[in-house]
């Protein structure tokens, strides 16, 4: 293969496109859609686990103190400190407690003057090693803290994270799902766009063929029909992805509140863009390649 | 160089459309086959040029045994030999140039090259002020000079002309053999298929007579 096959394959497979524009603007319309609906699922699913591991990042235990226990605190520390995989330890007592409460009620905080005395428990914010975040450590640790039998309660952020996994999973199973549905309509729907292009071209190929044309050298051209089709495909569901995201966040910042801005819930990343445009020009590539055993026939 | 031996070809179980055909054309030789209409000489052409495969014997063409040919080396067989075939096969969508150049093209030769040698084609048929028509502008012994043109243009070492005068008036059929005649007369095996007696009386070649699928040469 030399530069003058390169441009013959391109100058024609755009001069197939161009003889059946319709067609391709349908093909290329479904390529987009199936697209952004994949990669829509890709950007949920990568935006969530990444929020996901910022929880586990934060996973941490809370043991509430009986308020029975009104000293000693140094020495419940070091010894909470003593067990395996906790890192750090933070007491919090009951005044603070009720001070972070207050102030997380803002201008609301009046009925608490009505209370005579102050509900909230003292506690220890127990801070753990990396590999002690599975559920299973986390269990075992906390069991070590009853024993003390100074507790009332212990709290671990670890369940809802654990939900939270379930649910990623499930999403994960439905986007692929939902995904490889559009895909393989994708693939179905480029094989007969290129079947078409190959009926409507039958007689230059059966003339290529006669004056000793290659196999490769007649494919090629629909082959980079298909690819070009993918790529545009690729490039008009990401820049549509681009513009919902823009309008979703646009819609959330105004709900200042849920504090999502576009640092912790980022657009995909250029690697990933890069794996979408790819998979797209191979997805053409292989509906394309489906339809050209019509053309060794004969 | 084109060799066959007892070679039978049937479409239809049992109906040999050629039968026990034994024949060598030389290379540098001009032949004619000849024979009714329905005898056998599209088929036999299109056995030369692996379009066909036929039902027992040996093909040799150009050093290939086509009797065992792999599917990879047809193009290559093919780009060997020149074919102007009985209905042209010219693409319509395209110019006179570009008809011609396609022969070129599937090469991966260059644009200029394609430009000099397309249009020393088109010279030598005698179409060159034309080379911007399309086929359909054309009349019909104007588009059977097209085709020759294609044919030709990569200097095949053998060149089959499958009635390249039919339907053509006495003049014209004369200017497209001198054409052949000149193709061959710079080595080019030329073997032309024909029905027209008339050209036969004018130019003295070897023949080949072709009737019923089978092959027989005047002594
Ligand atoms: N593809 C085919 N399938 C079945 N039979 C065929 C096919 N092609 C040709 N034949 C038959 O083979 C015989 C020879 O046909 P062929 O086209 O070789 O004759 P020809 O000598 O070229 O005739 P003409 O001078 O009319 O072109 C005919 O009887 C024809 O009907
Ligand atoms: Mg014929």
């Amino acid at each position: 293969m030399n530069i003058n096959q390169i441009i013959y394959f391109i100058k024609h497979s755009l001069s197939n496109i161009r003889h059946s524009l319709l067609v391709n603007f349908v093909t290329i319309s479904t390529i987009s859609i199936a697209i952004l609906i994949f990669s829509s699922f890709v950007m949920i699913i990568f935006n969530l686990t990444n929020l996901v591991s910022k929880f586990e990042d934060d996973v941490h235990i809370v043991a509430y103190l009986n308020d029975d226990f009104v000293s000693g605190y140094e020495n419940i520390k070091k010894n909470i400190l003593k067990l395996n995989g906790v890192n750090r330890v933070r007491y919090r007592s009951k005044e603070q407690a009720l001070a972070i409460f207050k102030s997380s009620l803002g201008k609301n905080d009046r009925f608490l003057d009505d209370i005579p005395h102050n509900p909230l428990p003292a506690s220890f914010e127990i801070r753990l090693e990396n590999d002690f975040k599975s559920k299973a450590k986390l269990k075992g640790i906390a069991s070590a803290l009853k024993t003390m039998r100074i507790f009332d309660d212990i709290s671990f952020g670890q369940e809802w994270i654990e939900h939270f996994h379930n649910f990623l999973n499930i999403l994960k199973v439905i986007g692929t799902a939902i995904g490889a549905g559009f895909l393989f309509a994708a693939v179905f729907i480029i094989s007969n766009t290129i079947k078409l292009t190959i009926y409507a071209r039958r007689d230059e190929i059966e003339i290529l063929k006669l004056v000793g044309a290659t196999d490769g050298f007649i494919k090629a051209p629909f082959l980079i029909e298909g690819i070009i089709q993918g790529f545009l495909g690729a490039i008009i569901s990401i820049a549509a992805l681009y513009v919902l995201y823009l309008m979703f966040l646009a819609k959330i910042q105004a709900l200042s509140f849920v504090g999502i801005n576009s640092t912790n819930m980022p657009f995909l990343p250029p690697k990933f863009l890069a794996l979408v445009l790819l998979f797209s020009v191979l997805l053409g590539m292989v509906g394309s390649a489906m339809s050209l055993g019509e053309i060794i026939k004969g | 160089m084109i060799q066959l031996y007892h070679v039978y070809k049937s479409y239809l179980k049992g109906v040999h459309v050629l039968e026990d055909v034994s024949l060598t054309v030389s290379r540098g030789e001009f032949a004619f086959l000849v024979g009714p209409s329905g005898a056998g000489k599209t088929t036999l052409l299109k056995l030369l040029f692996s379009a066909e495969s036929f039902t027992d014997g040996q093909v040799i063409v150009n050093n290939y045994n086509l009797a065992n040919i792999r599917h990879k080396n047809i193009p290559y067989l093919r780009r060997s030999i020149g074919v102007v075939f009985q209905d042209f096969k010219l693409l319509n969508n395209r110019s006179v140039f570009d008809n011609v150049a396609i022969t070129l093209e599937i090469l991966g030769a260059g644009k200029n090259d394609i430009r000099r040698r397309v249009t020393k084609a088109l010279k030598q048929v005698g179409l060159q002020y034309l080379e911007d028509k399309y086929p359909l502008e054309l009349s019909g012994g104007e588009q059977q000079r097209v085709a020759i043109a294609r044919a030709v243009v990569n200097n095949p070492s053998i060149l089959l002309a499958d009635e390249p005068t039919g339907n053509l008036d006495p003049d014209l059929s004369v200017e497209i053999m001198n054409i052949l005649n000149d193709i061959n007369a710079m080595g080019t095996t030329v073997l032309v298929a024909t029905h027209d007696k008339y050209l036969l009386g004018k130019f003295e070649k070897r023949t080949i007579m072709i009737n019923k699928g089978r092959v027989s040469e005047p002594i």
